[in-house]
């Protein structure tokens, strides 16, 4: 089992140019992550997270051009330095993508069970027969009790919670060493939230891959993952382990983000101790 | 009758189907009750009920007191698109006094000016702003002054801090607390998660497909639940451990 | 190794904004221009458009005559200002009239719902697939042709296309929660349309405004061509492009100029629709 984290972020700089305005975004961002480690990236909107990921990946948002600064390694490979096609050819292999809503990810004109089989047949599993029953597999494996039946339904068929399952199965097939969700279970009901990140343990559990969380839900973050990156205006305020940034926050914006969170544990509290009423937001 | 809202065996649906099924809630004088419920179980419906906007299929909603007019505000999950985009923020806030034609404009944009700073908002900066220009939790801010305004008996609150960053959520449900004691307002806050609810309601009722599955008060529903639902929710709710700086 | 690496190309803003930029400035003069010289015209500042004067029979463009003059020596500077004046208030009427009607039934329709909505469609649909170049041009020929009939009729014409867009318009906007908390305020039903809808229905008919215009101002030119507008003398750009058809070889500027004016003012009604459809992306 290799020593080398399995993505190593160091000095990261993403600008956005949007009709001649610049802006910087991520400001010399530097983590990096154990293989079979998570880590949690939590920030408020605005903080840059989801720029973080997009930069990692090399993919850029729609309309505005993105100019990275700093070097990015996963699996060994300089992203940074790849072109298209080699940078997706790792990216497929060594990466699986959970995004927010799934069902902008999946074709709203196509069966679910159709779609799962595209992602099989990049994944060169050879006959269409054995596709469809790996298809098929996967559902069951994350959780549809009548898959068969299941698979030949719409996604807007789905609920959001299941949509999500078939997301992370589909994320998962490869095997990926890298899991990254992009607040994977924001839209979700609690009692959903928990399962589908049940789900996320259980499925790194089977493959060892290593997960890269972004949400905005600390909570989330406490509870899934060893590691934690607090961001802020694109800036990372605080990193380390899980137990030890919550106990011991070293930075103030970590602190009053902390106790700004209502708590069922503990005193009731009647009032929320927040940041100096300086600039009310 | 010392209850500001009584809900009583309330039946909502459509054709087949029902939303809540005889729905019972009382909200006292001064009090604060939270409703907790997941996405379908009807807290939505519950809200509009409430305000008037849906007919019941059976069972009855009655509010005392308050101004005659205005007996219920509600403050709602997105807060800027329920300021008109096309108006100044002093206009919106005066909007209940000129709806009823209550004084001169000049005493109107008074009121709104005091309501704004009460809120926490500096009148100088904000009065003439446009809802485009502010953020979440100004816009919330606004929201709940314009509420004030109206002097309702009872303020609704329809995932009032689910849309904000977490810093805002404090800050707002704050604000929240501090008119309950200052302004004596009864208010319903409906809510997914049962830490905003513990904060600032003293008593909570469970919806699950329509129905209460669970009522008492905040502080034993979380630390002794009866029902298999609320004991699923609490499970499930993220938690932080406890800080054990400053 | 860090790199500082471009991973798309900056695309420039430059080149896309500034092409509309150069339309639209062309044609708002062209417009102004045309409207300050119909004006004048129609104040009687051009020679009398229906003066015939056989010692001045299809002269080409000259000094005296721009435009030149036909084959009854009438000068037709004079005769295409006065068509456009002819075509500015069909077009005017068109959407004033009808725009006006068709967005109050529309918004009306798409608050109150139930019935009222169900009626209102109904004739909505029905008008809509009715041949109104023929329908206009027998009620024309019935009434009579004068400008307040023509217009009118083609401003009822209007009327369903308005009501349309507007009762789509005002469906997405009804839901907003500002009208809801209105009608918790107890706002009269003309409060709510007026200060709530209203104001943001406006803004999204803005580009059909301006469509109808081109729209009203071709249907004129289309019936009168045909001889269902303006009886001639009476100029009118229509007319004026019939009448100049039997002298196209000897004088091809009686039908040239006012077809030159008539596709110069559409495209930069065009090219303002066009330009406000961008500025508000």
């Amino acid at each position: 089992m290799s020593e080398t984290p399995i993505l190593e972020v160091r000095d990261l700089t993403v600008t956005v140019v949007k009709h001649r305005a610049e802006r910087t975004v991520v400001e010399g961002v530097t983590f990096s992550l154990a293989r079979g480690g998570s880590l949690g990236i939590v920030g408020e909107s605005g903080a840059g997270k989801s720029m973080l990921i997009r930069a990692i990946l090399g993919v850029h948002p729609p309309g505005v051009s993105m100019r990275v600064a700093g070097s990015v390694r996963l699996d060994g490979h300089d992203m940074l330095a790849l072109r298209g096609r080699e940078r997706r050819r790792v990216l497929a292999e060594s990466v699986g993508m959970i995004h927010q809503d799934p069902l902008r990810s999946l074709n709203p004109t196509i069966r679910v069970g159709e779609q799962l089989t595209e992602v099989l047949a990049f994944a060169r599993i050879a006959t269409r027969r054995e596709r469809s029953r790996r298809a098929v597999e996967l559902m069951g494996s994350v959780g549809f009790r009548s898959a068969e039946s299941e698979s030949r339904r719409y996604p807007h068929e789905l609920s959001g919670g299941q949509r999500q399952r078939i997301g992370i199965g589909a994320a998962a097939l490869t095997e990926p060493a890298l899991l990254i969700g992009d607040e994977p279970t924001t839209a979700l009901d609690v009692t959903v939230q928990k399962k589908v990140l049940d789900l996320m343990d259980a499925t790194r559990a089977r493959t060892g891959s290593s997960m890269l969380l972004v949400t905005h839900d600390l909570g989330v973050a406490a509870e899934r993952c060893d590691q934690l990156l607090v961001m802020r205006a694109g800036a990372v305020v605080e990193a380390g382990r899980t137990a030890e940034v919550l106990a011991h926050p070293a930075h103030q914006y970590t602190r009053s983000l902390l106790d700004s969170i209502p708590r069922l544990d503990g005193p009731r509290l009647r009032r929320l101790r927040t940041a100096a009423d300086g600039a009310l937001s | 009758m010392s209850d500001v809202l009584t809900i009583t065996d309330l039946v909502i649906g459509y054709g087949d189907r029902v939303v809540l099924d005889r729905v019972s809630l009382s909200v006292p004088r001064g009090g604060s009750v939270g409703l907790v419920g997941e996405s379908g179980s009807g807290k939505s419906t519950l809200a509009r009920a409430v305000l008037g906007l849906q007919k019941p299929r059976s069972g009855s909603i009655s509010i005392e007191g308050g101004g005659v007019d205005h007996p219920v505000q509600m403050v709602f999950q997105d807060p800027i698109s329920s300021l008109n985009p096309h108006r100044a923020t002093i206009d919106i806030v005066a909007e209940p006094l000129t709806i009823r034609g209550e004084g001169t404009t000049r005493q109107r944009r008074d009121t709104a000016r005091e309501l704004l700073a009460r809120v926490g908002l500096d009148p100088a900066r904000f009065a003439d702003a446009r809802p485009s220009t502010l953020s979440g939790g100004q816009a919330q801010r606004v929201a709940i002054a314009r509420a004030l305004v109206a002097r309702p008996a009872l303020l609704v609150c329809d995932e009032p801090v689910s849309s904000l960053d977490v810093s805002v959520q404090a800050r707002v449900l704050n604000l929240l607390a501090d008119l309950r004691e200052e302004v004596g307002l009864s208010l319903l806050v409906i809510s997914h998660d049962l830490a905003v609810v513990r904060m600032i309601a003293d008593s909570v009722s469970v919806l699950c497909d329509g129905r209460i599955v669970e009522s008492g008060e905040t502080e034993r529903v979380i630390s002794a639940p009866e029902h298999p639902y609320t004991r699923q929710l609490l499970e499930a709710a993220p938690r932080l451990p406890l800080s054990t700086s400053l | 190794m860090a790199l500082s690496e471009l991973i798309t190309p900056v695309r420039s803003a430059a080149p896309r904004a500034r092409i509309p930029r150069v339309g639209v400035i062309v044609a708002s003069c062209w417009l102004v221009v045309l409207a300050v010289a119909a004006l004048a015209a129609v104040l009687g500042l051009t020679i009398d458009p229906l003066a015939n004067d056989y010692a001045t029979i299809s002269q080409s463009p000259s000094l005296a005559h721009p435009f030149g003059t036909d084959n009854l020596g009438r000068d037709v500077f004079s005769r295409s200002l006065h068509g456009a004046s002819a075509s500015a208030v069909v077009a005017l009427v068109t959407v004033v009239v009808g725009g006006g009607i068709g967005i109050l039934l529309g918004v009306w329709a798409g608050l109150r719902r139930g019935i009222a909505d169900a009626i209102t469609g109904f004739l909505t649909d029905v008008t809509i697939a009715l041949p109104s170049l023929i329908i206009v041009a027998t009620i024309v020929t019935l009434a009579g042709p004068s400008l307040p009939t023509i217009s009118l009729t083609i401003a009822a014409f209007a009327i369903p296309v308005f009501a349309r867009l507007s009762r789509s318009a005002t469906l997405s906007i009804a839901t907003e929660n500002h009208v809801i908390v209105a009608r918790t305020l107890g706002a009269s039903g003309w409060r709510v349309l007026t200060r709530e809808v209203l104001p943001g229905v406006l803004p999204v008919m803005m580009p059909f405004v301006l469509t109808t215009l081109a729209t009203a101002i071709v249907a004129e030119g289309a019936l009168s061509f045909l001889g269902f507008g303006l009886r001639p003398p009476e100029p009118s750009w229509g007319g004026l492009i019939a009448e100049g058809r039997t002298q196209l070889a000897l004088a091809p500027w009686v039908t040239g100029f006012p077809a030159l004016l008539l596709c110069l003012t559409i495209l930069s009604i065009n090219v303002l629709g066009e330009h406000y459809r961008e500025a508000k992306r």
